[in-house]
């Protein structure tokens, strides 16, 4: 009981991991298209997530329980079944987005669509078959979680420099860049991005295991 | 007497980095001075803050990548000057500074610092800041109008000849003004006689090769010759475009930069045509009226593929004289015996 609680809570660290650690557009570098292209404003950012969880979430677990199926299935099937379910999941998001804000299904234009094809459940879903659905759910939300962070900072990042405006709203910035929402911009604010998170994870360690050493003295000294 | 064993390369040549760097440094001195006769003190204050911008971004990256900073480096003294020469001399202080910013830090830093960099930075931040503020980039004063050194500018600004040649049209400025840069134009590369005198200091010096430039002032002056974009004759086609355009400045100072140049002297033929084709189509298909900056970033892609290329060419062309040398031989042997 105590080991099967204990790899219950491995589990769940483990897949919290693709939150910053091993953050799927950061680190691992996948769905790079609609992050770099499509996240030039706040708005766009929210739709891109909202897209991009409502494809991959259901791709994953609908992927799990494809693994339940006899081997004689073979794996080009599975991912032409786990493609046709991202493309009918376009249909509620789509209805979801207009409900939210009306222009932003045309503020996406094609990046809409683009989601729906993502390298995160192209890369995911057969390593999904191994799982119970449940742990497949969990990784969707985490890597939903993941990529929605890394768009809506690198889209609120652009729109500031770009429009000098925060989701619409009017910030304070003399001088603007008009050309950070521009594609090659996305790629830099990425990277940049990207190298911060980096430094950020590495310090973090850095201090966790001095902290660790810390109280390993202090125990040997008692 | 030595106390170490020296080991290879052991021929050294007399040009170092500092020095090429001194000499372009050098060159760029006379189209400063030029700025300053035509546009006063805000031509040489618009190079101080670039060159300042460009230096302490490239000081704080150096140390923030942990490396001891190396002071006999100018190039990034040669991006900062590079940069407002392209611009109008009524640019506003920020556009230069952030161009020189980019350039230093998105393009040399990135890619890992001098000599690494995949493409010129001086092209791209001077992209960067057309793509940003086309408007301050391109909006020129008359020569000779009085610009204040800071703040808000009271003069007039227009577009130039260059925006003539762009929309199709042959501008109305005398050949003589032409010759002698007393037009609207960027505040450095209006000034051809003193260009010229500058690419022949640099060749002399041997700051530069003559492979790329040969190749692309080649093509360049037939395309004008022979296809001109306006409906002028061959020749004077070649005057206003030669004296209007960003390619002579660019073709001298950015497409001989040695970060992005091919190593080999074929490869830098190839390179500089490239350049020359790649500075043609974007004149007549760009949106823009200065492209060359543009047609280099593209070109920068290619240089290491032409040294891969050409290398491969030339072992291929030494393996077929050496077996038609050897059967040479063999005949003469055998006609021999």
């Amino acid at each position: 009981m105590q080991q099967e609680q204990n790899s219950v809570k491995k589990n769940l660290r483990k897949e919290l991991d693709l939150i910053f650690v091993k953050n799927p557009v950061w680190v691992t570098g996948l769905a790079l298209a609609p992050a770099v292209v499509g996240s030039f404003t706040v708005k766009n950012g929210v739709g891109l997530s909202l897209v991009f969880g409502m494809v991959t979430i259901p791709v994953l677990v609908v992927s799990s329980f494809l693994g339940m199926l006899p081997k004689k299935v073979p794996q080009y099937a599975r991912t032409a079944i786990c493609a046709v379910v991202a493309a009918l999941m376009l249909i509620p998001a789509r209805l979801l987005a207009g409900g939210i804000a009306p222009n932003l299904f045309d503020s996406l234009g094609m990046y809409f669509s683009v989601v729906a094809l993502n390298t995160v459940w192209i890369v995911r879903a057969p390593l999904c078959q191994e799982k119970k659905p449940q742990w497949a759910l969990w990784e969707g939300v985490c890597q939903t979680v993941g990529f929605s962070i890394c768009v809506l900072v690198v889209s609120a990042l652009r729109e500031w420099l770009a429009y000098g405006t925060f989701g619409g709203n009017s910030t304070v910035l003399s001088v603007k860049f008009p050309a950070v929402a521009y594609a090659f911009a996305g790629f830099i604010t990425v990277g940049v991005t990207a190298a911060v998170l980096r430094w950020c994870v590495d310090r973090s360690r850095d201090v966790v295991a001095s902290v660790r050493r810390q109280q390993k003295k202090w125990r040997t000294q008692r | 007497m030595l106390q170490y064993e020296p080991k290879a390369p052991y021929v050294r040549n007399r040009d170092s980095a500092f020095t090429v760097m001194m000499d372009v440094v050098i060159a760029l001195l006379p189209l400063y001075f030029m700025a300053f006769y035509f546009y006063g003190l805000r031509a040489l204050m618009l190079g101080l803050a670039s060159v300042a911008a460009a230096v302490v971004s490239d000081f704080v990256c150096i140390l923030l990548e942990g490396k001891k900073p190396y002071f006999r480096d100018i190039s990034s003294v040669v991006t900062g000057m590079m940069l407002p020469l392209m611009m109008s001399a009524a640019t506003p202080y920020y556009v230069v500074v952030s161009a020189s910013v980019f350039a230093v830090v998105f393009v040399k830093h990135v890619f890992g610092g001098v000599g690494q960099s995949a493409f010129n930075p001086a092209a791209a931040g001077f992209a960067f800041a057309v793509a940003c503020w086309p408007v301050q980039v391109f909006s020129y004063p008359a020569p000779f109008s009085s610009l204040e050194p800071f703040g808000t500018i009271s003069a007039g600004l227009s577009s130039g000849p260059a925006w003539n040649l762009f929309q199709g049209g042959v501008p109305a400025n005398d050949i003589l003004d032409l010759l002698l840069g007393r037009f609207l134009g960027p505040m450095g590369l209006t000034n051809i006689l003193v260009l010229a005198t500058c690419l022949f200091y640099l060749l002399f010096r041997g700051a530069i090769s003559w492979q790329a430039p040969a190749a692309f002032f080649g093509i360049m002056v037939l395309a004008m010759l022979l296809f001109p974009r306006i409906p002028e004759s061959g020749p004077m086609s070649l005057v206003y475009e030669a004296t209007t355009g960003m390619w002579v400045f660019g073709g001298i100072f950015m497409l001989n930069e040695p970060g992005t140049l091919p190593k080999r002297s074929s490869s830098r033929l190839a390179y500089g045509a490239l350049a020359a084709v790649f500075t043609i189509l974007f004149q007549r298909f760009g949106r823009a009226e200065q492209t060359f900056a543009f047609a280099l970033l593209l070109t920068n892609v290619f240089s290491f593929t032409l040294d891969r290329y050409s290398e491969r060419l030339l072992r291929r062309l030494r393996r077929v004289y050496l077996a038609t040398r050897t059967k040479l031989s063999e005949k003469k042997s055998a006609q021999r015996a």
